[in-house]
């Protein structure tokens, strides 16, 4: 197995780990600001998941070891072979400068998720959180994601994955309170699910179509692997689970109303979301291995159980 | 003359609420109520069947999205095929958002047509239009009307029961006169 193969499922299952985390804390910011029944009832777990940001944050130390086994500008200057202005590339994913930001975002994520802040958070400090978050969180997508194929850029790219982020966020939370047996506004969270869900299919096909329409050599390398070849049935995959089912099946009130028909659709779109970040990430460095595809779930189980553990228990009994 | 109706006026959407389950449970299957805005839950508790209405929504919208799609489909592909920078010509992300567009449009030409048919709309008059105040049924009037033509339910029940529930006011409804 190479390097390659091993960092980047590892790398998709830390980001699969962290999405909920993120989401959790943007729900909490979002409903300190606006108010509404659906926080009351999810707010236990998503205080929860946020407060698992230590745990998550050492799943994501042992990728400094893999960074150049995924990253092609650690790997020499060849990369940027025949660009015409490299200076900005060359400034912007330095060595030194790549592996500073990622500790700053980590830092960030610290202050933005820490359970002080959030237990305690004014207006004024959401509406902070949510515009740091916004802009630290796009910046952190391009770089751990945007940055396998580091000549390739998308303005909305960043958005689609934040989107799925917001998916994690809400599945995560109402998945965990319903199994932790709590009463949930379902409309409601169903409803807030089906938003996200659209959104994000709204902003990975605006994407699509944009590249599509113009049809140009640089900007379609990001799809080449994702369209042709085994990936292109993931493809599929990922928008029948993360988009069509979840949509057909929230739609009816019998669904949203009923606690373990929306467990069920809350499952199934925070599973989801490990094989958007699979589809996101794989075919980037090793489009063509199929043991990758079969190591991030293995690698994303116990990085699931060791962050996320025990917080059905916690929620039914009151933290320890 | 013996009046058409009862017509209570309520003071919020939530004593409406109150109001309409209660004559529900009393027994009554002709009442009919007028709010300003959509109230989570009168439908129920009015005790009325399901509405067909978003079943008309969703074949119209499965119709305009179907028919949007084959509209490309077709023009691209049988009756004008053109090479469009060594696209395929059956070039289906390009034909989405239109099929989006026209799915919208569809559900909601079927939904408003829909809603028109089943609220037997456009009513010239009805006998509720003469109702002192009603009106206000459009503005921040929550009203709740019986139908005295159910023989089983005699006026002055009818009355002590809307009474019983604190309207701001109830006024009789007389039948429009052809």
């Amino acid at each position: 197995m190479s390097a390659a193969v091993f960092w980047s499922a590892w790398l998709a299952a830390a980001w699969w780990c962290l999405a909920p985390l993120l989401g959790a804390t943007v729900l909490i910011a979002l409903n300190r600001l606006t108010g509404g029944a659906w926080g009351q009832g999810i707010l236990p777990a998503a205080q929860a998941l946020a407060r698992r940001l230590p745990r998550v944050l050492l799943l994501w130390l042992p990728l400094v070891f893999g960074l150049r086994a995924l990253y092609p500008f650690l790997q020499g200057p060849d990369w940027l072979h025949g660009v015409e202005r490299p200076g900005f590339l060359q400034v912007w994913f330095a060595p030194w400068f790549f592996v500073a930001r990622g500790f700053a975002y980590a830092l960030a994520a610290w202050m933005l998720a820490r359970p002080a802040a959030l237990a305690t958070a004014g207006q004024g400090r959401a509406a902070a959180t949510l515009i740091a978050y916004l802009l630290l969180g796009s910046l952190a997508a391009v770089d751990a994601i945007g940055g396998l194929m580091p000549r390739w850029h998308s303005s909305v790219f960043a958005l689609t994955l934040l989107a799925g982020q917001l998916i994690a966020g809400i599945a995560a939370c109402t998945w965990l309170s319903l199994r932790a047996g709590r009463p949930l506004p379902g409309r409601d969270l169903g409803n807030l699910l089906l938003m996200a869900v659209m959104l994000w299919a709204y902003l990975g096909f605006m994407q699509l179509l944009i590249i599509w329409a113009e049809n140009l050599p640089r900007e379609i390398t990001w799809y080449l692997p994702r369209l042709l070849g085994g990936w292109s049935r993931g493809g599929v995959a990922l928008l029948l689970l993360q988009f069509v089912l979840p949509l057909v099946l929230l739609l009816f009130r019998a669904v949203k109303d009923h606690p373990a028909r929306l467990l069920g659709v809350a499952g199934l779109a925070w599973a989801a979301q490990l094989l958007d970040a699979a589809w996101q990430t794989l075919p980037s460095v090793v489009p063509a291995s199929g043991l990758a595809v079969v190591l991030v779930p293995l690698l994303a189980a116990p990085m699931a159980w060791l962050a996320y553990g025990g917080i059905v228990k916690e929620l039914r009994h009151g933290p320890r | 003359m013996k009046p058409w109706g009862l017509l209570a006026q309520f003071d919020s959407a939530e004593a409406l609420l109150v109001a309409a389950r209660a004559v529900h449970a009393a027994g009554c299957r002709q009442a009919e109520a007028y709010a300003p805005f959509d109230v989570e839950g009168l439908d129920e508790a009015l005790g009325l069947p399901p509405s067909r209405i978003p079943a008309a929504t969703l074949a119209g919208a499965v119709l305009g999205g179907a028919g949007g799609y084959f509209m490309q489909w077709y023009a691209a592909v049988i009756d004008l095929p053109l090479n469009i920078g060594g696209r395929p010509e059956h070039s289906w992300p390009m034909f989405i958002p239109v099929t989006f567009e026209m799915t919208i449009l569809g559900g909601a030409l079927a939904a408003v047509l829909a809603f028109f048919v089943a609220a037997r709309l456009p009513a010239l008059d009805h006998p509720v239009f003469g109702a002192p105040g009603f009106e206000q049924a459009s503005r921040d009037g929550f009203f709740l009307l019986l139908r005295l033509d159910d023989p089983a339910w005699p006026r002055d029940e009818a009355e002590r029961l809307l009474q019983g529930l604190s309207p701001r006011s109830v006024a009789p409804v007389q039948e429009v006169m052809p």
